[in-house]
Protein backbone atom coordinates (compact mmCIF):
# COMPACT_ATOMS: atom_id res chain seq x y z
CA UNK A 1 0.00 0.00 0.00
CA UNK A 2 1.31 3.32 -1.01
CA UNK A 3 1.68 6.17 1.82
CA UNK A 4 3.31 9.49 2.70
CA UNK A 5 3.92 11.20 5.77
CA UNK A 6 2.54 14.05 6.96
CA UNK A 7 2.63 15.87 10.58
CA UNK A 8 0.46 14.87 13.40
CA UNK A 9 -3.24 16.32 13.23
CA UNK A 10 -4.70 17.52 16.30
CA UNK A 11 -8.72 17.59 15.92
CA UNK A 12 -10.61 19.38 18.68
CA UNK A 13 -14.31 19.89 18.70
CA UNK A 14 -15.11 23.40 19.55
CA UNK A 15 -17.79 26.56 19.50
CA UNK A 16 -15.79 28.59 17.26
CA UNK A 17 -19.07 29.26 15.14
CA UNK A 18 -18.47 32.71 13.56
CA UNK A 19 -15.56 34.60 11.55
CA UNK A 20 -15.51 36.88 14.38
CA UNK A 21 -14.55 33.50 16.96
CA UNK A 22 -11.85 32.68 14.66
CA UNK A 23 -10.52 35.79 14.60
CA UNK A 24 -10.34 35.94 18.72
CA UNK A 25 -8.36 32.86 18.35
CA UNK A 26 -6.40 33.55 15.38
CA UNK A 27 -3.36 35.41 17.31
CA UNK A 28 -2.99 32.74 19.66
CA UNK A 29 -2.21 30.13 16.85
CA UNK A 30 -0.43 32.26 14.58
CA UNK A 31 2.19 33.32 17.66
CA UNK A 32 2.84 30.14 17.92
CA UNK A 33 5.74 28.48 15.86
CA UNK A 34 5.19 24.66 16.72
CA UNK A 35 1.56 25.27 14.85
CA UNK A 36 2.63 24.45 10.99
CA UNK A 37 -1.13 25.01 9.68
CA UNK A 38 -4.38 25.53 11.37
CA UNK A 39 -8.01 25.97 10.56
CA UNK A 40 -11.82 25.46 11.53
CA UNK A 41 -14.30 23.42 9.56
CA UNK A 42 -17.15 26.17 10.24
CA UNK A 43 -19.40 24.29 7.21
CA UNK A 44 -19.97 21.56 10.07
CA UNK A 45 -22.15 21.60 13.44
CA UNK A 46 -18.39 20.68 15.24
CA UNK A 47 -16.82 23.52 14.24
CA UNK A 48 -13.76 21.64 14.71
CA UNK A 49 -10.56 23.03 15.09
CA UNK A 50 -7.39 21.71 13.16
CA UNK A 51 -3.85 22.05 13.72
CA UNK A 52 -1.42 20.42 12.17
CA UNK A 53 1.73 19.93 14.78
CA UNK A 54 4.28 17.38 15.32
CA UNK A 55 5.76 19.04 18.62
CA UNK A 56 2.10 20.88 20.13
CA UNK A 57 0.34 18.55 23.30
CA UNK A 58 -3.36 18.41 23.05
CA UNK A 59 -3.90 19.72 26.37
CA UNK A 60 -1.99 22.88 25.18
CA UNK A 61 -4.40 23.54 22.64
CA UNK A 62 -7.23 22.77 25.09
CA UNK A 63 -6.10 25.28 27.50
CA UNK A 64 -5.00 27.57 24.81
CA UNK A 65 -8.55 27.98 23.93
CA UNK A 66 -10.56 28.02 26.67
CA UNK A 67 -8.25 30.91 27.86
CA UNK A 68 -9.85 32.51 24.84
CA UNK A 69 -13.16 31.70 26.40
CA UNK A 70 -13.90 28.83 24.28
CA UNK A 71 -15.26 25.61 24.79
CA UNK A 72 -12.71 23.01 23.18
CA UNK A 73 -12.60 19.23 23.21
CA UNK A 74 -9.98 16.78 21.80
CA UNK A 75 -11.74 14.11 19.27
CA UNK A 76 -9.90 10.76 19.47
CA UNK A 77 -8.80 9.29 16.20
CA UNK B 1 4.80 12.36 12.32
CA UNK B 2 1.60 10.16 11.05
CA UNK B 3 1.49 7.66 8.27
CA UNK B 4 -1.41 8.13 6.02
CA UNK B 5 -3.78 5.29 5.58
CA UNK B 6 -4.51 5.51 1.95
CA UNK B 7 -7.24 2.79 2.05
CA UNK B 8 -8.59 4.18 5.03
CA UNK B 9 -8.98 8.03 2.81
CA UNK B 10 -10.29 6.16 0.08
CA UNK B 11 -13.15 4.21 1.99
CA UNK B 12 -13.74 8.19 3.50
CA UNK B 13 -14.32 9.49 -0.21
CA UNK B 14 -16.46 6.95 -1.36
CA UNK B 15 -18.96 7.11 1.18
CA UNK B 16 -19.00 10.99 1.12
CA UNK B 17 -19.24 10.57 -2.78
CA UNK B 18 -22.34 8.25 -1.79
CA UNK B 19 -24.07 10.89 0.81
CA UNK B 20 -23.88 13.70 -1.57
CA UNK B 21 -25.05 11.66 -4.63
CA UNK B 22 -28.06 10.44 -2.55
CA UNK B 23 -28.85 13.20 -0.10
CA UNK B 24 -27.03 16.19 -1.98
CA UNK B 25 -24.72 18.53 0.44
CA UNK B 26 -27.11 18.69 3.23
CA UNK B 27 -26.67 14.83 3.61
CA UNK B 28 -23.19 15.59 4.43
CA UNK B 29 -21.96 15.97 8.36
CA UNK B 30 -18.53 15.00 9.62
CA UNK B 31 -20.34 13.01 12.27
CA UNK B 32 -22.46 10.83 9.77
CA UNK B 33 -19.78 10.43 7.54
CA UNK B 34 -17.58 8.89 10.38
CA UNK B 35 -19.89 6.56 10.84
CA UNK B 36 -20.66 5.29 7.70
CA UNK B 37 -17.09 4.66 6.89
CA UNK B 38 -16.52 3.09 10.88
CA UNK B 39 -13.74 5.80 11.60
CA UNK B 40 -13.33 8.83 14.23
CA UNK B 41 -14.73 12.21 13.00
CA UNK B 42 -10.82 13.07 13.70
CA UNK B 43 -9.77 10.37 11.43
CA UNK B 44 -11.90 12.50 8.48
CA UNK B 45 -9.79 15.72 9.54
CA UNK B 46 -6.32 13.86 9.21
CA UNK B 47 -6.63 13.16 5.29
CA UNK B 48 -8.94 16.84 4.68
CA UNK B 49 -9.15 20.04 6.08
CA UNK B 50 -12.79 20.46 6.34
CA UNK B 51 -16.32 19.55 4.63
CA UNK B 52 -15.12 22.38 1.93
CA UNK B 53 -11.64 20.75 1.36
CA UNK B 54 -13.52 17.54 1.19
CA UNK B 55 -16.22 18.45 -1.23
CA UNK B 56 -13.40 20.31 -3.21
CA UNK B 57 -11.64 17.25 -3.72
CA UNK B 58 -14.80 15.31 -4.64
CA UNK B 59 -15.42 17.32 -7.54
CA UNK B 60 -12.07 17.63 -8.77
CA UNK B 61 -11.76 13.69 -8.90
CA UNK B 62 -14.81 13.03 -10.10
CA UNK B 63 -15.03 15.61 -12.50
CA UNK B 64 -11.64 14.85 -13.46
CA UNK B 65 -12.45 10.94 -13.89
CA UNK B 66 -16.02 12.35 -16.02
CA UNK B 67 -13.85 14.04 -18.18
CA UNK B 68 -11.37 11.68 -19.03
CA UNK B 69 -14.40 9.13 -20.06
CA UNK B 70 -16.04 11.66 -21.70
CA UNK B 71 -12.24 11.82 -24.56
CA UNK B 72 -11.47 8.06 -24.80
CA UNK B 73 -10.66 7.66 -27.82
CA UNK B 74 -11.98 10.87 -29.05
CA UNK B 75 -10.03 13.43 -31.41
CA UNK B 76 -11.44 16.89 -31.87
CA UNK B 77 -10.46 16.67 -35.68
CA UNK B 78 -13.09 13.55 -36.58
CA UNK B 79 -16.41 14.07 -38.44
CA UNK B 80 -19.01 15.26 -36.93
CA UNK B 81 -20.84 12.43 -36.66
CA UNK B 82 -18.11 10.12 -35.74
CA UNK B 83 -16.91 12.20 -32.73
CA UNK B 84 -20.67 12.74 -31.27
CA UNK B 85 -20.89 8.77 -31.81
CA UNK B 86 -18.23 8.38 -29.69
CA UNK B 87 -18.85 11.05 -27.15
CA UNK B 88 -22.64 8.93 -26.64
CA UNK B 89 -20.50 5.37 -26.23
CA UNK B 90 -18.01 6.86 -23.76
CA UNK B 91 -20.76 9.13 -22.01
CA UNK B 92 -23.13 5.95 -22.25
CA UNK B 93 -20.37 3.61 -20.78
CA UNK B 94 -19.21 5.68 -17.76
CA UNK B 95 -22.95 6.69 -16.42
CA UNK B 96 -23.77 2.93 -16.59
CA UNK B 97 -20.57 1.55 -15.19
CA UNK B 98 -20.24 4.44 -12.69
CA UNK B 99 -23.53 5.48 -11.62
CA UNK B 100 -22.75 6.46 -7.98
CA UNK B 101 -20.49 9.25 -9.43
CA UNK B 102 -23.35 10.08 -11.88
CA UNK B 103 -25.28 10.41 -9.66
CA UNK B 104 -22.84 13.00 -7.37
CA UNK B 105 -21.83 15.17 -10.41
CA UNK B 106 -25.88 15.67 -11.27
CA UNK B 107 -26.22 16.94 -7.58
CA UNK B 108 -23.08 19.23 -7.44
CA UNK B 109 -23.33 20.04 -11.08
CA UNK B 110 -24.58 23.73 -10.33
CA UNK B 111 -22.57 23.87 -7.32
CA UNK B 112 -19.69 26.65 -6.25
CA UNK B 113 -16.93 24.04 -5.75
CA UNK B 114 -18.23 22.20 -8.76
CA UNK B 115 -17.98 24.79 -11.17
CA UNK B 116 -14.81 26.00 -9.74
CA UNK B 117 -13.33 23.04 -10.84
CA UNK B 118 -14.91 23.00 -14.29
CA UNK B 119 -14.07 26.29 -14.79
CA UNK B 120 -10.20 26.12 -14.26
CA UNK B 121 -10.16 22.76 -17.04
CA UNK B 122 -8.47 23.46 -20.00
CA UNK B 123 -9.47 19.91 -21.65
CA UNK B 124 -13.23 20.04 -21.80
CA UNK B 125 -13.27 23.49 -23.52
CA UNK B 126 -10.33 23.22 -25.73
CA UNK B 127 -11.44 19.40 -26.89
CA UNK B 128 -14.90 20.28 -27.51
CA UNK B 129 -14.84 23.92 -28.81
CA UNK B 130 -12.01 22.40 -31.55
CA UNK B 131 -14.72 19.88 -32.34
CA UNK B 132 -17.57 21.77 -32.64
CA UNK B 133 -15.43 24.29 -34.12
CA UNK B 134 -14.46 22.41 -36.90
CA UNK B 135 -18.24 20.84 -37.32
CA UNK B 136 -19.23 24.22 -37.63
CA UNK B 137 -16.37 25.02 -40.41
CA UNK B 138 -17.50 21.82 -42.34
CA UNK B 139 -20.71 22.20 -42.44
CA UNK B 140 -21.72 19.10 -40.60
CA UNK B 141 -23.39 21.02 -38.24
CA UNK B 142 -26.14 23.54 -38.54
CA UNK B 143 -25.57 26.32 -36.01
CA UNK B 144 -27.35 26.71 -32.89
CA UNK B 145 -27.33 28.14 -29.71
CA UNK B 146 -25.53 25.92 -27.24
CA UNK B 147 -27.92 24.81 -24.73
CA UNK B 148 -30.41 24.02 -28.02
CA UNK B 149 -27.46 22.20 -29.35
CA UNK B 150 -26.87 20.39 -25.95
CA UNK B 151 -30.68 19.41 -25.40
CA UNK B 152 -30.82 17.85 -28.74
CA UNK B 153 -27.44 16.05 -28.80
CA UNK B 154 -26.83 14.87 -25.40
CA UNK B 155 -30.57 14.97 -23.38
CA UNK B 156 -32.07 12.05 -25.30
CA UNK B 157 -28.63 10.23 -24.53
CA UNK B 158 -28.75 11.06 -20.84
CA UNK B 159 -32.73 9.98 -20.83
CA UNK B 160 -31.85 6.74 -21.84
CA UNK B 161 -29.40 6.03 -19.57
CA UNK B 162 -32.17 6.92 -16.95
CA UNK B 163 -34.56 4.55 -18.23
CA UNK B 164 -31.58 2.37 -18.05
CA UNK B 165 -30.52 2.86 -14.51
CA UNK B 166 -33.85 2.77 -13.09
CA UNK B 167 -34.64 -0.58 -14.99
CA UNK B 168 -37.56 0.38 -16.21
CA UNK B 169 -39.46 2.10 -19.43
CA UNK B 170 -42.23 4.45 -19.35
CA UNK B 171 -45.42 3.27 -17.47
CA UNK B 172 -46.15 -0.53 -16.82
CA UNK B 173 -43.66 -1.52 -20.34
CA UNK B 174 -41.92 -3.58 -18.01
CA UNK B 175 -38.02 -3.83 -17.80
CA UNK B 176 -36.15 -1.62 -19.91
CA UNK B 177 -32.59 -2.51 -20.86
CA UNK B 178 -30.12 0.34 -23.29
CA UNK B 179 -28.66 -1.86 -25.66
CA UNK B 180 -26.56 -0.88 -28.92
CA UNK B 181 -29.22 -1.16 -30.87
CA UNK B 182 -31.76 1.39 -29.46
CA UNK B 183 -28.95 4.07 -28.58
CA UNK B 184 -27.65 3.46 -32.38
CA UNK B 185 -31.31 4.21 -32.94
CA UNK B 186 -31.57 7.89 -30.79
CA UNK B 187 -28.49 8.65 -32.42
CA UNK B 188 -29.17 8.11 -35.68
CA UNK B 189 -32.22 10.57 -35.08
CA UNK B 190 -30.62 13.18 -33.19
CA UNK B 191 -27.59 13.32 -36.33
CA UNK B 192 -30.53 13.60 -38.59
CA UNK B 193 -31.38 16.65 -36.49
CA UNK B 194 -28.13 18.39 -36.56
CA UNK B 195 -26.96 17.70 -40.13
CA UNK B 196 -27.59 20.22 -42.27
Amino acid sequence: MNSTVTNEVLVFKTNIRYKKDVSKIMPLLESDNRVMEWNVDQMDVDNVLRIASDELHPTEVITMIQTAGYFCEELPD
Amino acid sequence: MRIRDEAKEKLIREKALEMIAKQGFEGLSMQKLAKAAGVSPATIYIYFKDRDDLILQLCKEEGTKMIEATFDGFDPEMHFEEGLSIQWKNRCRYWIENPMSGQFLEQVKHSPPYEAFFGQDKVFPRLMGHFMANAAARKEVIPLPAEVYWSVAFAPLYQLIKFHLAGKGLGNRGPFLLDESKLEMALALVLKALKP
